[in-house]
């Protein structure tokens, strides 16, 4: 009996690990694709309304959790740059991602409305490309990873016991 | 009066912010102007004195200008672009440094090397002794109010506006600079009445013609009459029908009508009030504009 457990518990294991991989490459892909809808929003609000940033928010709750971790506190010791990359550094993407998303808050608020948009529209055009490279990826090693963490723990559990 | 105070120190840096509050009460109650320069210390000024408190550093002034704008320069670059930011409760701060000039306009104002908050301060009911005093058939007629520089015309002008918008008058108010009504995010942070149009950040010619068009006022002010293009829009809009309320810097009628750009103005106005003296011992004459055919030494009768 605590032979079917350990096998169970093996491919349980490595197949979440494998379903973890996956559910990584679908989160980076939802957030790049959120991120570049949030600049080409920005563009607009920031080009046509000069909307504040801390308004931002309401006007675009589909990064809410990016939001939340932000709590950028208008009259407080942080600035918004600051509390902007405090929250980038917290997401799960990888490094090229992140710095983008960096560059991304070092802009904003920083020039005059139309530099703001031209410097949006620019960046917004990087986070597509690694938002084309994020779904091949996707494509290409998101089923394979939840497959083969499943298929890697029935061999290891069959190696070992 | 601490509640204003403390109003506009909010923006400060927690540093300067913790030492402007340990100032004595009295200081902070008659505070009329806060100064922060780079490398000196933090100075408070009243009318009877001024209070010094910790030292500033370049690095307070960028951080208090990015908090003044909540991180969005951009709502605040065109008011920056000319020397201020309106601040929360009216209080307006003002800003010096380096100026980045491109195409021979302003774009932005760097390095800064000093800000100075001026504390706003509104006089409620200071014109109600005035006021009926200043009226014609029971109407405000047009007028003008001329003091030397900080002689208090735009308080006077404030509390005309708030008394007549409360009587259901229409005022449309030119805000130029937003030393009147100080909007901020829509809402004027000082009281210019239930009745009142505020259009500020524009030219005060452009502003008074939009206005005109589109608010339909009974009463047209706006503060300080400085340009010959100010002074234009004021004479074409007493054609529409519309009451003036303005204000010019000038000691009396004499000093008035020997500015180039009053002198065809004159003809514009009924009433003229004339602020002299400072604080407590403030007077305000109101004379009466007589028909233009008078000789000049006779246009102004004390009423």
């Amino acid at each position: 009996m605590p032979a079917e457990i350990g096998f169970v518990c093996i491919v349980v294991g490595c197949g979440g690990l494998g379903l973890t991989a996956f559910l990584r490459l679908e989160a980076r892909v939802k957030l790049l694709s959120a991120f570049s809808m949030l600049a080409n929003r920005l563009g607009g609000e920031i080009g046509f309304r000069l909307t504040p940033l801390p308004e931002m928010p309401d006007k675009f709750p589909a990064l809410k959790p990016f939001w939340d971790k932000m709590d950028y506190q208008p009259y407080g010791e942080e600035t918004y740059s600051e509390a902007w990359s405090r929250s980038v550094a917290d997401l799960d993407l990888p490094v090229f991602d992140r710095a983008l998303l960096t560059d991304m808050g070092e802009i904003l608020g920083r020039y005059d409305a139309d530099n703001q948009v031209k410097a949006l529209e620019s960046l917004r055009k990087q986070l597509d490309i690694s938002l084309t490279e994020a779904k091949e990826k996707r494509g290409t090693y998101g089923r394979l990873y939840a497959l083969a963490g499943v298929l890697g723990g029935l061999i290891l559990a069959v190696v070992m016991i | 009066m601490p509640q204003r105070f403390e109003a506009a120190v909010r923006a400060l840096p927690q540093r300067l912010r913790s030492a402007a509050l340990a100032l004595p009460e009295t200081v902070r109650a008659q505070a009329e102007e806060i100064r922060l320069r780079a490398g000196q210390a933090l100075t408070v000024h009243s009318p009877d004195a001024h209070a010094a408190a910790v030292t500033v550093s370049a690095e307070d002034l960028a951080r208090t200008l990015d908090s003044v704008s909540q991180g969005s320069l951009h709502t605040v670059l065109e008011s920056l672009r000319h020397g201020f930011v309106i601040l929360p409760g009216g209080h307006r701060l003002g800003v010096c440094g380096s100026a980045a000039v491109k195409d021979g306009v302003i774009s932005h104002i760097r390095d800064i090397s000093s800000l100075c908050i001026r504390v706003a301060r509104e006089k409620r009911g200071i014109s109600e002794r005035l006021y009926p005093s200043l009226l014609s058939s029971g109407k405000l007629p047009n007028t003008l109010i001329i003091s030397p520089p900080g002689g208090g015309k735009t308080t006077l002008l404030r509390d005309i506006i708030r008394l007549t918008s409360e009587q259901g008058t229409r005022i449309a108010v030119a805000d130029e600079r937003g030393e009147i009504a100080a909007c901020y995010g829509g809402t004027p942070q000082l009281d210019v009445g239930p009745n009142t149009d505020v259009m500020s950040g524009l030219s005060k010619a452009g502003a008074s013609m939009m206005l005109l068009r589109g608010m339909a006022p009974q009463i047209l002010a706006l503060d300080e009459i400085t340009a010959p293009e100010d002074a234009e829009v004021l004479t074409a809009c007493t054609g529409c029908g519309v009451v003036l309320l303005s204000t010019a810097h000038a000691a009396n009628p004499d000093d008035l009508r020997q500015r180039p750009v009053y002198r065809g103005l004159l003809d514009t106005f009924d009433r003229l009030v004339v602020i002299s003296g400072t604080g407590q011992s403030r007077k305000y004459d109101i004379l009466e504009v007589r028909e233009p055919c008078l000789p000049k030494s006779a246009l102004f009768v004390s009423s």
